[in-house]
Order: structure tokens, then sequence, then C-alpha cells
């Protein structure tokens, strides 16, 4: 237990060893493990001190706690004696007052007088400021602010925190500054100047106090323009009573400190656009949104190659399930593309450019249509139909469609937009990514350059650079003067930080081990932030595809059952032909082992009269639906199988996304599906047989239905269906399908496929809306990112 | 240092904010067998710990500082009463929460220090909580205590850090001791 030795520790923990003597310390204490062992004793015990002052604090907090819970029960009690007893107090505190304002106005009295002999500036009038123990702002009469913190002045050299009068001068203007026969001289340059004060310090019985220099005092001048380049400088009065200006220094403005949840560090207008939109205004949603656009993040490997973010693609989306693809696809892609400019123009975002650009409401879907007559009723296309040498095509089909144009343009609009430009190897991202703001955006953060107005200004325009080396200066740099890392970015090459440096904002004084445990906190945070927006976007995605998977998986199953279903009804059809021929022929069975003759499989003509085998024949009208008659060779008899013409269509048929017609055959153990060629459903009945039709239309709105028994001929014409709810869907579906022999081959397994394909057209909705949602928030969270479709990259 | 203050402002009102739901935490304690008297001593270790966990940069509350509170609460009494029958019946159950955090192992040793501090005289206590608990200049320092000047308080806290080490040394080895024997 050496006194020296915990001396030196002492030293060596609270970072007063010079740097030699510092390497030599902790030389010797690898060496040494008693040493160690002591320094560890040592800083156990500085722990050991902080936790009792923090217990003494708990402790302190409990006292207050008992006393304030006491205080509440007895308060009651003494609410009517408190009124009385409160009044005669008032009275007596300003007895008491006024006597001790008396006395000591007479003291100060005779202070002024005296002070008034030491006039630093002679004929300017002055103030003075009867300032108290602790931090104080006063206010002078022209406006200017003085900050006074309690230990901003020394007595004899030594702080003095007591009670000071502050004497006060100022000449802001010309005219007091002539009438005080003030001069501009430094030596003999002279000088522009914007202001002149004089301030002394004294204790209430006159003695002079001194600037304390490490503390100092603030004032704020107010100027009517702002010239740059001002500077303090401090008056010496020469022999001759002229003052003379020296020690010129630089001006600085304190930071404007607020508390990091007041502040706004998002790129310029993403709150407004949000606010525009009605999206959620917690903050906590609004940072996790910012946040997902990390996605985009990391843009080079570890090996150093540029790399491009994968490709979101999205199997389901198709042109089954998406109107506006199928129309882009068919009629605008031959000469548009998203992002790219051919034949014509890229067409993302189109309808808020012509908006933008003054177009009149309603005509772009005009132009769309027919752009010639778009161009005489409105100017703007009329600047449009200049921009490309061919001339659009003209879409009359599309005339008044609105809804249907804007299914092409809402397509267009989610297509996958942009990427931040690397602008070289080095820079893995040309941009700022939120990680790197979320993570100082936190109440550790508080009393810092960053948890300034100033430095929210200037957040907007870091936004604006791109470049996360400009924000890294102000992260890496917290004791440091806001205006000197303004000047370094300036000198990067972005000149508009000048103005911000011009403004000479000065810095929140920080330690340094304390910024070194912010630093790494920053890095932490950055680090965490990043993995979470990975994690999360990589959850998202799988659950996209989970979705795909399960829709594709169950489009496979209807197709294997589909075709399953069709042979099975095809040989059911078959079989059923064939006794009906038979019967009619009278034959008591079906013959085995008969002559093949000649043109017996004739596939060219079923109905011509050399046909002479039955099974051909009636293979042959089933296939084709259609009636014929068999003659038998030998007796004559006649046989016919009847099919009648069927025909139906579907009204409004384009405002679902899927059409499609199930037969319920009573003499068939399965249903059927028919799809529609060109929206017309055409498939001639068996005469013999009876049906129950129902056919369906799906969209992302429900199930539409409309429904037909014991049907076995007609055109039905154009037919309306009715919306219905899921359940009497199912309900209505299995009534028709009741008549059916046998329930193998389950309608239900064909209702959950369409069950799931309705609920795709939602989800993919959806998908499309978040799409063009992150489309326009991307522009404005990454401003220097290209217009870019994804297709467009290098691979 | 004004970064020291406001926190400290920050550390208080949270504390104030926890005390309040003293009453809760009794009536829980006292469910879990504590006696009234005990209750808020723990209470009042278990909200130390939390002020000093919340310094730890590594720190990350998951849960609301209420619950946090009220678990330490539930894992001090658990430890003390343990303790306490230990004493009693010998049982060799080991310590859990002592062991498996070396945080909170640090934590016990630092606790056993802080105790032996109460030993010293009242001024160096304040002096040193000053100094190390609110970063405090020892210009500051010397006035709140009632020394003349910085030096004499730099040379007080000399004096009283060495009689701490020595102190804790003694209290130290009379530990090891102690555990020594309580091994088998």
């Amino acid at each position: 237990m050496n006194r020296e030795l915990t001396i030196l520790i002492e030293q060596y923990l609270q970072n007063e060893l010079s740097d030699t003597d510092r390497l030599l310390f902790e030389q010797r204490l690898t060496e040494n493990e008693k040493l160690s062992n002591e320094l560890n004793l040592q800083q156990s015990i500085h722990e050991a001190a902080k936790r009792a002052f923090q217990r003494s604090m708990v402790q302190q907090t409990a006292k207050r706690y008992h006393f304030r819970k006491n205080l509440l029960t007895a308060a009651i009690v003494v609410v009517v004696v408190g009124a009385l007893t409160a009044v005669s107090l008032l009275i007596r505190n300003h007895l008491n007052e006024n006597e001790v304002q008396q006395r000591s106005d007479q003291a100060l009295k005779e202070l002024l007088n005296k002070l008034d002999q030491q006039l630093p500036m002679e004929n300017i009038p002055v103030e003075y400021f009867n300032l108290g123990k602790s931090d104080t702002v006063v206010l002078s009469q022209n406006g200017v602010l003085l900050s006074v913190p309690k230990s901003a002045f020394l007595l004899n050299g030594k702080a003095y925190k007591g009670p000071k009068v502050i004497q006060w001068q100022e000449a802001l203007d010309a005219a007091t500054i002539v009438k005080g026969g003030l001069n501009t001289q430094s030596g003999d340059r002279l000088l522009e100047t914007q202001g002149m004060f004089g301030m002394q310090a004294f204790t209430p019985n006159g003695t002079p106090l001194e600037v304390n220099p490490t503390v100092g005092v603030y004032v704020q001048v107010p100027v009517d323009e702002l010239k740059t380049g001002m500077q303090l400088f401090e008056g010496k009065k020469t022999t001759n009573g002229v003052i003379d200006w020296q020690n010129p220094k630089p001006l600085e403005k304190l930071p404007v400190q607020a508390d990091m949840s007041d502040l706004d560090f998002y790129p310029q207008g993403y709150e407004a656009k949000l606010n525009d939109l009605k999206w959620k205004t917690g903050k906590k949603d609004r940072d996790s949104l910012y946040l997902s656009f990390e996605e985009q993040e990391k843009f080079v490997h570890d090996d150093g190659e540029l790399a491009y973010p994968t490709i979101p693609q999205l199997q389901s989306i198709d042109e089954s399930t998406d109107k506006g693809q199928l129309l882009f696809n068919t009629k605008c892609a031959t000469c548009h593309s998203p992002h790219q400019d051919g034949t014509g123009p890229a067409l993302f975002g189109v309808r808020q450019r012509w908006a933008d650009g003054g177009a009149k409401e309603g005509s772009i879907y005009q132009w769309v249509a027919n752009w010639q007559n778009a161009v005489k009723a409105d100017p703007y296309a009329g600047q449009i139909a200049g921009m490309k040498p061919v001339d659009m095509l003209t879409f009359k089909e599309l005339q008044g469609k609105t809804a249907e144009i804007d299914a092409i343009f809402d397509y267009i609009d989610s297509q996958p937009y942009g990427y931040p430009v690397a602008d070289s190897v080095e820079s893995e991202f040309y941009g700022i990514a939120p990680s790197k703001v979320l993570g100082f955006w936190q109440p550790k953060f508080n009393n810092t350059i960053l948890a300034t107005r100033d430095f929210e200004k200037r957040m907007k325009a870091i936004h604006g650079t791109c470049n996360k080396d400009v924000l890294n200066l102000y992260t890496n740099n917290l004791n440091k003067p806001l205006y000197e890392i303004d000047l370094q970015v300036a000198e990067m090459g972005y000149s508009n930080f000048n103005e911000f440096a011009a403004e000479r904002v000065g810095a929140i004084k920080l330690d340094n081990a304390h910024m070194n445990n912010l630093r790494q906190f920053y890095n932490r945070a950055i680090a965490e932030l990043s993995k979470e927006a990975k994690k999360n976007h990589h959850f998202l995605r799988n659950q996209e595809l989970a979705w795909d998977n399960q829709l594709n998986k169950a489009r496979t199953n209807e197709t294997n059952r589909t075709s399953k279903r069709n042979e099975r009804n095809f040989s059911e059809e078959y079989a059923f032909n064939y006794a009906n021929a038979a019967k009619q022929l009278g034959y008591k069975k079906k013959t085995v082992g008969f002559t093949i003759r000649n043109n017996g499989n004739s596939q060219q003509n079923p109905n011509a009269v050399n046909t002479y085998n039955l099974d051909a024949f009636v293979a042959n009208v089933t296939v084709s639906r259609t009636t014929g008659t068999f003659t038998d060779p030998e007796t004559k008899k006649q046989a016919t199988i009847t099919y009648n013409e069927f025909t139906v269509s579907v009204e409004n048929s384009q405002q679902f996304s899927k059409v499609m017609m199930y037969l319920f055959p009573d003499k068939l153990t399965s249903f059927q599906r028919i799809d529609p060629i060109n929206g017309i459903f055409n498939y001639p009945l068996n005469n013999d047989i009876t049906y129950n039709i129902a056919i369906i239309g799906i969209n992302e709105d429900g199930y539409h239905l409309y429904e037909k028994t014991a049907c076995n001929n007609g055109k039905l014409g154009v037919v309306k269906l009715e919306k219905t709810s899921e359940a009497s869907f199912n309900k209505r579906i299995m009534v028709l399908n009741s008549s059916s022999l046998d329930k193998q081959l389950k309608i239900s397994d064909d209702l959950d496929w369409l069950m799931k394909e309705q609920a795709n057209y939602k989800i993919q909705r959806l998908r499309m809306e978040q799409q063009v949602f992150r489309n326009q928030l991307r522009q404005i969270v990454f401003p220097c990112m290209v217009e870019i479709g994804y297709a467009a990259l290098p691979q | 240092m004004e970064k020291i203050i406001n926190k400290t402002i920050e550390q208080e009102t949270q504390l104030k904010e926890l005390y309040k739901k003293w009453p809760d935490i009794k009536r829980f304690l006292q469910k879990l067998g504590c006696s009234k008297n005990d209750a808020e001593d723990v209470f009042q270790e278990a909200l130390v710990i939390y002020i000093r966990k919340c310094e730890h940069p590594d720190f990350v509350l998951t849960v609301e500082p209420f619950f946090y509170v009220r678990s330490t609460c539930k894992l001090l009494w658990y430890n003390q009463s343990r303790k306490h029958s230990k004493q009693r019946t010998y049982s060799l159950e080991t310590d859990v929460a002592q062991l498996d955090d070396d945080w909170f192992k640090k934590e016990t040793q630092i606790r056993t220090i802080e105790q032996t501090l109460t030993k010293l005289g009242k001024q160096c206590q304040e002096l040193l909580q000053l100094f190390y608990g609110l970063r405090l200049s020892m210009v500051d320092i010397a006035s709140r205590v009632g020394l003349r000047n910085d030096k004499v308080a730099k040379v007080q806290k000399y004096r009283c850090l060495q009689k701490a080490k020595e102190l804790a040394q003694d209290s130290d080895l009379g530990q090891d001791v102690e555990l020594e024997l309580q091994k088998p």
C-alpha cells in the first residue's frame, strides 16, 4: 500500500500522465501482476464511490417520495388554515422585501455612482444588471443577449460564484458611435464595425472581476445584415484616450439545442409526402418504414466487386392476374417501356409528370385513346406531341375507358424502380443509408452538436449530397465547432455548405471519453439497424415467395386435376353414347370382336356414309361434339347421337379477372369446367344428358354467380352474374353438384383453388400498391437515385 | 460536465417515476415473504442496479423499466433469503444470479466495496462520491465539502482513496477466506 503508487495509478486512470509516462506505466502493468491488481482495486473503488453516489440519489428520491406522500395526506387538513396563513405570510414577506430592497438600493446607488467613474467608453449610456449566483441570461436595451454562466468570472485569479453587477455599454449604430467619439482603428488599419460594446463585472461591493477565459460570457449581438468575416476585437485605451482595437478573434454562434425527439432528420419531403398520403404518423412507424429502404444498401461485395441488388421478381404477377400488365404488353410494350426511352418515351410516373407539367385534368386519357384529339384540347399535349419523331398509334377501343388506362399506368408505376448510383467501387453506397441517420437519432446523442436545430438544417442538405462521407464528417467530429465541419464539407465540393459555414455556429463541449463512447455506440447502432433491416427485408421476401409457391402449387394441382377429369369425362361420355347408340341399333350388348371395315378409323368425316364401325363413330361424335347418325350396314337400323348448340356470354365480363363455366351433368360422374373463348362459352351439350350450369366470375371484390338448372340446349345470350358471398357461393355449387353420381372428383378441391386465386388478386393488388408507394418514397429517400429499371441493370 | 449533470437530472426524474410504484413493489415483495423493512432495501438496491445497468453501453432495456426493476427485486430477494437460509442450513445451492452473469458478479464485488466505504469519514465519503459520481471539478468539490481550495481537496482525495484501498483490501481478504470456507 504505497501512497506514491496510488497517486500514479490515479493519474493514469484520470488520464493525467504524459504520453511517455503512460507507455512506461502500461509496460510496467503487463509485467507486474501486483500493480495490475492494485489498478483493478482502485478502479473498483471508483465504481464503488459512484455507486454510493447513486445510492444516495435513490435514498434522496425515497425521502422526497415519503415526504410528498405525507404532505398529501396532511394537505387536506391544512387547506383552510393554509389560506389564512398564506395571506399574512405574503404581507410579511412583502414588508421584509421592501425593507431589504430599500437598504440594498441605498448600497447599490452608492456602488453605481462609484462604478460610473470607471466607464470604458465615455459618453455612451450605461446599463447595469444585478445578477445572482446562478446562470443568467439578460437582454440589453438594444436587444443584445448576454448569457452569464455562474462561474464566468474570476476574483483575483480564482473562480467567483457570488452575486455580481454587470456594467454594460453598447454602441450598435453609426449615430451612437459618432456621438460617443469612438474610433474604428486597429493600429493604422481602418475597421468596418457592426457595433461595439463594453462590459465590466464587479462584486456587490465594487471589486472588479475578470472574465474566466475557460468559461466566458456569451454575447449575441443583433445585426441587420450578416457580414462574413466579422471578428471580435478587444479595445485597449491608448495613453491619449483613443481606443485601439486589437486581438481579433473569430465569432461563433451557439448551436440551438433541441431534444432528439423534436428534431427531424428525414430526407427533405419524406414527412410531407407521408402526410400527403395520410400514412401513419407515429415516429416508430415512420422510422421503420425509413429503415426498410436500407434494402438497397450493400452494393459492393466483400471482394470489392460492384454488385446490384437482387431483382425482386414475383412469380405470380402474370397477365392472367393483372389486367394492366396484359394491356400494357399487348398495346404499349412495342414502343414504350417503364423506365427507358425507346420509340416512345418512358412511361414511369407519367400521370404525375403530366399533372406537374400543367396538363388539363383527364387529357392524358384522351391522349391514350386518340392523341390528336388531345393535342387540340390541351396545349400541354401539344408539347408532348413534339417529343418524338414517330407518331403514336391511336387506340380507339380505349376511348373513355379510364379504368383500363389507369390499370396500365398502375402496372407501369409498380415496376421496380431505380438504384442509387455508386460513383466508384470505393464508395459502396452513393446515398445516406437510413441506418446511419437512425443510428444517431436517439436520446443518447442529446447535448451533442447533432441534437441541434442547426444540424437539423444541415441534415436536409446532407441528404441532398447523397454522400455518406459528408455525414461521417459530422458524426465523427462531435466536439468540433459546426462551422469548421461546414468548411470541410464545402471544400469537398459542396459549395452550398459555405452558407452554413458563414453562420459560424460553434461547438458543444464534449469530453473525449464521452465522445468515444458515443462513437462506439453509433457504430454498434448502425450495424444493428442494418442487420434488422436486412432481416425484415428477407422475412417479407420469404413470405411473398411462400405465397407464390403455394399458389403455383395450387395451379399445378388444378392443371393435373383438369386433365384427369377431362380424360375421365370423355371416356364416360363415350361409354354413355355408345350404350345409347347400341340401344337404338338393338344390340343386346357390346359386340366383341367385330370386323374392321374399310376406312374404319376415319377422322376426316365421322358422318360420312362410309363409316362402318360403331366404336369409331361414337368416338368421333364425342370428340367433335356434333350430331351424327350411324347406319348399321347389315340391319340398316339407324342410331343418332344428338348434340345441341349451347352458347352463352357474360355481361361486362372484363370486370372479372377470371370467368368460367361449370357443367354438372346428371349421367356422368364428374363436373366439367369450360373456359370462354373471346368472352363466349360455346360448348354443345349432349341431348340425352341434363346439365346444371354455373357461370362464375371472380375478381378482387369476391364471387359472382349465374346458375341454370336442368338444361341441355339453348342460346342463353348475355347473362348477368350476381355477386354472392363466399359461403353462399360454396353452398350453391354444392347443390348444383349434388346430382353428380360420384363424389370422387371433388368439387371442393376446385373451390379451394378458386378461393386461392381470388385471394391472390387481393394480394397482388396490395403488392402493387405497396410497390407504387415505395417507388414514390424511394425517390425522396435517395434523392440522387437515377430513374432506371432493374431490367436495364448490367447483370 | 454539463452532460453529467443533465444525465443525473434525467436519472433523478426516472427514479422519481419509479418510486411512485413503491406500493406495488411492496405488495409484490411481501407476497414473496419479505418484511416491509427489507422490502424497501431490496427495492432501493434494485433501483441502484437499474440506473447502473442503464449506464452500461451494451444494456438494452427490453421491458418497461418498472418490470425490469420488479424482476430485479425478485431476484435480489431470492438471493438474500437463500443466503440467510444457507447460514442456517449450510445448503450448497449456488447463487444463480451472481454466477451466471459476469456483470452481476462484478456488481456484487463493487457493492461489497461500497459497503466498506461507509467505514470512511463522512467528508471522505462525500468527496469521493462527488468526484467519481458526479464528476465535479476539484474547485467545486472544495467549496461543497468545505475545504480551503482545490489543492487541499486534491490532497484530501488521495488520502481518502488510500484509506479506502486499505479498507477494501482488508475486507477483500476476509471475503476470500469466507469463500474458501464455503467451498467444500
